[in-house]
């Protein structure tokens, strides 16, 4: 974890709950805008890594299984945290637990373009886009 | 009951459900409002929150932004008096901001893009079939992930 991140708690933008048709999706948001800087975003994603796999979810939130979204200001900015996100398994393999996308879909007059594939997850080479119901 | 008394009554109620609305987000911009209730145009939303700010119910903000041009943004939230009239109706907290109360750039910002996002899938509710945003989330008492 970076040095200088010694939290005892994290704070996402928002948590909620998707029911589609009778299943239920928890997520955490993060809205990024670039404010902060990647290494720090990256040791963010260190910590709820860490979190979930102490399955920190089940014993905070009393949920099966979660999705940590970030909506990012660029294509670019996206890429960098994909990239860090990768490291957050030493062997650098990435994890499925984490979600992107820019804010260019997240748009109030079009909301169905938010459930359509444009998640990417942070897996290493791996441009494959997915739905948020998937 | 005479028809004015009934179009006053729908008035009184109409605006209460839109500062309930602003409650529920706790700043809100025109084109937020104009998406959540789904009025075609954006004029007619910005009225409706000008008259409820111009009577006392609402603060309003702006919001600058630069780019080519510099744009002014109204971002609107629940005044103390708003407040007062939303809690006449049942005890509950009620977020309001102070005249004069001052909110960051950087805050507003971040705040209206979380909205955006939340506005998005409260939408898809009357949009997909079956699809239901169970529950949001997002002070910090309830957000919060503790580490070990």
């Amino acid at each position: 974890m970076h040095d200088n991140f010694r939290k005892q708690f994290l704070i996402p933008d928002a948590l909620f709950i998707i029911r589609f048709r009778g299943r239920g999706h928890f997520f955490m948001l993060e809205m990024d805008r670039g404010t902060i800087s990647s290494k720090w975003m990256v040791a963010r994603y260190q910590a709820y890594y860490d979190w979930w796999r102490n399955k920190g979810y089940k014993s905070d939130f009393k949920v099966s299984s979660v999705r940590i979204l970030t909506v990012t200001q660029s294509q670019k900015r996206m890429e960098n945290l994909i990239k860090g996100c990768c490291h957050v398994k030493e062997s650098g393999a990435g994890s499925a637990l984490f979600w992107f996308t820019t804010m260019k879909h997240v748009d109030i007059f079009n909301p169905q373009l938010l459930i359509k594939p444009i998640w990417r997850k942070a897996l290493p080479d791996n441009t494959t886009l997915y739905s948020l119901l998937d | 009951m005479s028809i004015k008394q009934t179009q006053t009554d729908k008035k009184t109620t109409d605006s209460k459900a839109i500062l309930r609305t602003v409650a529920k987000y706790r700043y809100l911009t025109i084109n937020q409002l104009q998406a959540i209730l789904g009025v075609s145009s954006y004029n007619q939303a910005q009225n409706i929150l000008f008259a409820l700010w111009k009577h006392g119910f609402l603060e309003r903000l702006i919001l600058t932004k630069a780019a080519r041009w510099i744009t002014y943004i109204y971002v609107f939230a629940l005044s103390p008096h708003g407040a007062r009239q939303l809690s006449a109706s049942g005890p509950c907290r009620i977020f309001y901001l102070k005249p004069r109360d001052k909110r960051s750039t950087v805050f507003l910002e971040h705040t209206i893009l979380i909205n955006d996002f939340r506005i998005c899938l409260k939408r898809l509710e009357n949009q997909i079939k079956g699809f239901c945003l169970e529950s949001w989330k997002q002070t910090k008492q309830e957000v919060k992930v503790k580490l070990n």
